[in-house]
């Protein structure tokens, strides 16, 4: 039942999960009678040595024990994000999809409209003018821009579940709109809701780290994408500090690698004409 | 349906009562007509809605532009420079930014649509206006991204179509794990691997710049043509490899579920060779929504654009984008983004006119 | 209900793009090699070799000698390398830069913070009055100033054989003109628009210019100004012939028509190049000019930026010290660091406005908090603890300016947390379920504004992290935050912070009138409006005075000295800022084609200051 890619995929984010749930509490044992995230605790942009696998980074701290931290802190900036554009994105499709004619037209041009407003640029400007600006706030941002291209393919989606016969039966069976959606569609939607959620998720990860990469964004605790582009920035290689600049990306590589195949997985358990297809003929 | 079926029982011609008018010519093709209309009246709303959002959102922003430039000014130069908020005010007067919101979303209006795009006044290439700055470097931005796209989008639906084609065979399986794996890294990393690979190890391909410092612009020598197509080979390559990816799969996909049509077992069964069932039934008709994919990837990629532009220092618009942002141009962070909001919505409006054409299946299903 | 398409209508679209990517593959094939360098031989010297053989024929008679002289030409070449087009490399001297701005056609000043610094125009083209390097004034456009005997005028001798790049001279009619038309235009911002408010100038028909200060209140009554020549020594006059008429904020005036010693061979704003020729026809015959083309340039990335300074690409480039030291040094022997400590220290500033800041008492105590030795190794190189002002005299401050007993009393610099412990009890502010409260019972709660430390370095960066850390352990919660550069001086101006880091600039180590009057209460504006000054809105009678009786005063009078003295006590008791440290700054320098200066001088990228490096810049070999 549970095949391949499905298994490698959710083994992968259990991985991250734990490191970054269980990472901090371990890490300071290394350390002992030191604070290794204490700014200024160690001589800064030191080559990696048996102390420091990966060196210090520019602020004096230890790098594996920052980017441990960060994994934490990307996480919950995707996660928050992600949630927030699901669930504007889910409910707008939906009341899109499901109500049709009139509403669809106008939502329909209201959601093309925010789709096509370039989402990255704005968020940094706004980040300038909030006054509580830390994770959650920025994770809430990226959400807020982003909810455009879950809500579309919500709505394709509806549109399509509305037309399956046993939604007709539900109807002829004179259920109610709410128990038809709650009891017929929602469950059909499951799936791609909680696919929207991962890939959101992961969009919003990417996101921020693309934008440290250019160097705005600032102001916020190291997350994976701050680490990668300070060492970018701030000529990593040629100072021997490699890790600093390839773990980073790597685990951000993986977190996408572990969600693809997730959603390949799925869709091969889920979507059995393209399986039979694939396989078959 | 029932309207055109109807249609077919009336006489087209009656030569005694035929009257050669406009109407009589025009009603076959009544539903087009409405669907182009429709259409387009849903795409000057919807380009109208995102502008006023976008003039809303960066005049409704705080922090003044001036007071941030002439505080500089004050800071280096005490004694030298006029008071700097005075200074700031004159400016403001001078560009009408003390106006109500509304006057200057009219003026604002004027000056798009009848004054040919003037955007207004940039602040930090002052007196510079927006426009010109603008278009100074669009071109930059449309020659490496939209090459770019379009070569991936070629590459893509060829090679989709062949991996669609082929199913299972042996190295299928590995060249769409490859592309998946391709398709979801972020194409700053593949830039950044490639930089760091070619540019900095290996030290093969220049990995900056549109052309070499040196040169003076000259697109009459073909010595200054080559150079900056030598400059381009590693954007562009990053580019494709993560785009052509994406409609790799896209395609192969869209091949899949056309493999399955009961046309193509006809086909096959007239006895057609395979190259040509190929080539003029699966891929012709795989062919349409990958068309129409063509036309929203074009348009969504002002993000990527705006961190490729800083990675390989391409003088486009992402950068002037990055830099109105550190002193708070709003002018040319305006034009930035409408500019790419009316280049998404025109060319999904162009994908959509441009279909009914080629798949007359659309033409009578009013969308 | 589906008709086939016809076979052929989208064939020509496919071809098209196979087309497309067979020329573009055979295309980037072609171009297999880098044009990057190219190299040219060239005769350096040629030396004639004259061999002569002799023929020695003995016939009956006679003995005939024949000599025979052959020639030979003897060629020494050299190997030159050729750069940006047609430049040879030992003649070029290359500066790169992070060069971050758009405009690269206009070639003026009048665009105050946001002209283009990069394009070399500041560097190499203007000339200004008098060029301050090192401390020392050096003549350029004028020859030397002289005060009348109470100060209220100052006479300006101009140099009279100086010409604009276009071959005609400068004369006295361009400076007049330079005067009036920047203060004409005074409210578009121009540098030295202000300066005509309280001075007027007049001519007497040789090439000197009077100019006699007044009160800006009342222009009847005359005031002493004993820095005049200071303001002035910057000045840059403009070309009449070419400015009349002009509007300041759009005449572009390129080709630049400036009085300098290099004029513009092009500008690439695609490539943000720039590349400037010595004038043949420059007016000063001693000046030293060593490079005959001057190139300023983008610097790439920091790791390839490494690797173009191994190479040699670059003669100066705007590397972070520690690449260059641990990289670039060992693997290129040509590569030396210069480095100089900034001479605007770094300080943190409180925004007396606001409880609990306005306790002198408060503000002692968070200096207490902040150990400036850690953080200021976060620097590469280090950046050192400061007690005063005046970095150029090194670690020890002259105690005409900074009573050592003030430094001992109000614990200036000193780390000690527990002493901030006492003194916040001791001051009312007691711990309550492990926070302070402020005077209305309220958790006290602060924000520290700084910079990402790829601005001003990790120093700047690192501290207020370092002080959250401390004050946390004793009750208040302090909060880093790191802001955009443009949002900082917007919240500076309009003292929208609580605490901030912020520099404070001197000004000369005699005379640092720089340091205090920027707290002068006629600076100050409401919060929320922008000040040009003074953003801590700080207020002290005491103060003003003091300053003011300094403004007027000459600097070399010994009763002017004993006022700074007064005015280290008042700012050190009161504490409207507190000093933190001061950076060092440096940049590598490629000693291949071009030996560099020896002794410290100010950095290149500064503006103006370039001029003043150029004098130290000799021809290697």
């Amino acid at each position: 039942m549970i095949n391949f890619k499905l298994t490698i995929g959710i083994l992968l984010i259990a991985l991250l999960l734990v490191t970054a749930i269980v990472g901090p509490l371990i890490t300071p044992h290394f350390f002992p009678g030191e604070d290794p995230t204490e700014v200024g605790a160690y001589p800064t942009l030191d080559l990696p040595s048996p102390k420091h696998p990966l060196g210090t980074d520019i602020l004096g701290r230890d790098a594996v024990v920052i980017i441990i931290n960060g994994i934490r802190l990307s996480l919950i900036i995707g996660v928050v994000g992600g949630f927030m554009s699901t669930l504007i994105g889910v409910i707008l499709g939906f009341i899109a999809g499901y109500v049709g004619k009139r509403t669809d037209t106008i939502l329909r041009i209201f959601i093309d409209m925010v789709l096509v407003i370039p989402i990255l640029p704005l968020l940094l400007l706004l980040s300038l003018y909030i006054p509580k600006w830390n994770i959650f706030t920025m994770g809430i941002l990226l959400g807020i821009f982003s909810w455009a291209f879950v809500a579309r393919t919500t709505r394709a989606q509806v549109l399509s579940l509305r037309e399956r016969s046993y939604v007709d039966l539900a109807r002829l069976n004179n259920e109610g709109t709410l128990e038809i959606i709650f009891e017929e569609l929602l469950p059909g939607l499951l799936p791609y809701v909680i696919l929207s959620l991962a890939g959101a998720t992961v969009g919003n990860m990417l996101a921020e780290a693309g934008l440290q990469l250019i160097g705005i964004g600032a102001g916020l605790p190291p997350t994976l994408g701050s680490i990668m582009g300070r060492a970018y920035n701030g000529g990593a290689l040629s100072l021997g500090l490699y890790g600093q600049l390839l773990i980073p990306a790597g685990i951000l590589i993986m977190v996408f690698l572990a969600l693809n195949l997730i959603n390949m997985g799925l869709e091969e358990r889920f979507n059995p004409r393209l399986r039979q297809y694939a396989e078959e003929r | 349906m029932e309207r055109n079926l109807k249609s077919l029982d009336k006489p087209d011609r009656n030569p005694a009562q035929f009257r050669s008018t406009l109407r009589n010519k025009l009603q076959p093709y009544t539903p087009v007509i409405m669907y182009i209309l429709r259409r387009f009246g849903i795409y000057l709303i919807t380009v109208w809605g995102a502008v006023t959002l976008a003039f809303i959102f960066f005049h409704s922003m705080p922090g003044d532009p001036f007071s941030i430039i002439f505080s500089a000014l004050e800071r280096e130069n005490i004694g030298r420079v006029t008071g700097g908020p005075e200074v700031a005010a004159a400016y403001k007067r001078m560009l009408g930014l003390d106006q109500p919101l509304f006057i200057q979303y009219i003026f604002f209006l004027r000056n798009v649509l009848i004054r040919g795009f003037d955007l207004g006044p940039s602040f930090i290439n002052f007196p510079q206006g927006t426009r010109e700055v603008i278009f100074r470097q669009l071109p930059w931005t449309i020659g490496y991204f939209t090459t770019a796209m379009l070569i991936a989008w070629g590459i893509g639906t060829l090679f989709g179509a062949l991996l669609g084609w082929m199913r299972r065979k042996g190295f299928t399986s590995v060249a769409i794990a490859i592309a998946t794996l391709l398709q979801i890294t972020p194409v700053y990393i593949i830039a950044i691997a490639a930089i760091i690979l070619l540019g900095y190890q290996l030290q093969w391909l220049p990995t900056g710049q549109p052309y070499d410092p040196g040169l003076m612009p000259n697109w009459r020598d073909w010595n200054f043509i080559k150079n900056v197509l030598w400059h381009a080979v590693m954007p562009v390559s990053s580019m494709v490899l993560i785009w052509g990816a994406s409609f790799t799969l896209g395609m192969r996909s869209l091949m899949i579920s056309v493999l399955g049509e009961d046309y193509l077992t006809y086909a096959n069964a007239k006895g057609l060779s395979p190259a040509i069932v190929l080539r003029d039934y699966a891929f012709r008709n795989a062919l349409l929504p990958q068309v129409t994919s063509l036309g929203i990837a074009l348009g969504g990629t002002i993000n990527g654009v705006l961190i490729l532009e800083a990675i390989f220092v391409i003088p486009g618009i992402g950068g002037i984008f990055i830099r109105a942002m550190a002193l708070h141009d709003f002018n040319v962070m305006q034009g930035v983004v409408l500019l790419s909001i009316v280049t998404v919505l025109t060319l999904g409006l162009i994908v959509d006119l441009f279909l009914p054409f080629l798949d007359p299946r659309i033409r009578r299903l009013n969308d | 209900m589906f008709t086939p398409i016809s076979k052929r209508q989208h064939f020509p679209t496919v071809l098209l793009f196979m087309l497309v990517i067979a020329s573009l593959l055979l295309a980037s094939c072609g171009t297999a090699t880098t044009p990057t360098a190219v190299e040219v031989t060239r005769v350096v010297k040629e030396t004639q070799v004259v061999k002569e053989t002799q023929v020695v024929k003995e016939t009956q008679v006679v003995k005939e000698t024949q000599v025979v002289k052959e020639t030979q030409v003897v060629k020494e070449t050299q190997i030159v390398k050729i750069v940006f087009g047609s430049l040879p490399r030992d003649e070029t001297l290359i500066l790169a830069g992070t060069a971050s701005n758009d405009v690269w056609d206009t070639f003026t000043l009048m665009a105050g913070a946001l002209t283009n610094a990069y394009s070399g125009h500041q560097q190499v083209a203007i000339e200004q009055a008098f060029l301050v390097a090192a401390g020392k004034y050096y003549p350029h456009l004028a020859q030397k100033w002289e005060y009348n005997a109470d100060g209220t005028e100052m006479t300006l001798f101009l140099t009279t054989n100086a010409t604009w790049n276009d071959g005609k001279p400068v004369t006295i009619d361009d400076w007049t003109f330079t005067l009036d038309y920047l203060h004409t235009n005074k409210d578009k911002g121009v540098p030295w628009g202000t300066l005509l408010d309280n001075t007027k100038y007049r001519t007497d028909g040789t090439d000197k210019i009077i100019f006699s200060f007044f009160d800006i209140k009342d222009p009847t009554k005359p005031v002493t100004n004993w820095r005049f020549h200071s303001s002035i020594a910057g000045f840059v006059p403009l070309a009449k012939h070419i400015w009349e008429g002009q509007d300041p904020v759009t005449f572009k005036n390129n080709p630049p028509v400036e009085a300098g010693p290099y004029k513009l061979d092009n500008c690439n704003a695609d490539t943000k190049t720039c590349i400037w020729e010595r004038r043949d026809d420059y007016w000063m015959k001693d000046a030293k000019l060593s490079p005959k083309y001057i190139v300023f340039t983008r610097q790439p990335a920091p790791d390839l930026l490494t690797q173009e300074m191994i190479k040699g690409s670059f003669d100066i480039s705007q590397l972070t010290p520690k690449l260059a030291m641990s990289v670039v040094m060992p693997k290129n022997p040509n590569i030396s660091m210069i480095e100089w400590p900034d001479p605007c220290p770094r300080h943190l500033w409180f925004n007396v406005g606001r409880a609990p800041m306005d306790d002198p008492a408060f503000r002692h105590a968070m200096s207490l908090l902040i150990d400036r030795k850690k953080a200021g190794n976060l620097d590469n190189p280090p950046a050192k603890p400061m007690v005063a002002e005046w970095s150029y005299q090194g670690d020890a401050p002259d105690p005409n300016y900074a009573d050592p007993a003030d430094i001992a009393q109000y614990d200036v610099g000193k780390y000690d947390p527990a002493k901030a412990a006492k003194m916040l009890d001791d001051a009312g502010y007691k711990l309550v379920n492990g926070k302070r409260v402020d005077k209305k019972g309220k958790p006290i709660s602060l924000s520290v504004m700084t910079f990402d430390p790829s601005i001003h370095g990790a120093a700047v960066n690192g501290f207020p992290t370092m002080m959250a850390d401390e004050a946390a352990k004793i009750g208040i919660e302090i909060l880093p935050k790191v802001v955009e550069v443009g949002v900082y001086f917007d919240n500076s101006a309009k003292g929208n912070f609580d605490m901030m880091y912020q520099w404070v600039c001197g000004g000369a180590p005699s005379d640092p009138i720089g340091a205090y009057n920027g707290l002068h209460s006629r600076y100050l504006k409401p919060e929320g409006t922008a000040a040009a000054a003074n953003p801590g809105r700080y207020n002290n009678p005491e103060l003003d005075a003091l300053v003011e009786k300094i403004e007027q005063g000459n600097p070399a009078d010994p009763v002017t000295i004993g006022y700074y003295k007064q005015l280290y006590h008042i700012v050190t008791a009161d504490a409207p800022y507190v000093p933190l440290f001061f950076l060092y700054q440096g940049f590598p320098w490629n000693n291949e084609y071009f030996t560099g200066p020896k002794d410290q001088v100010e950095p290149w990228y500064w503006m103006f200051q370039f001029r003043g490096l150029l004098m130290f810049i000799d021809k290697a070999k």
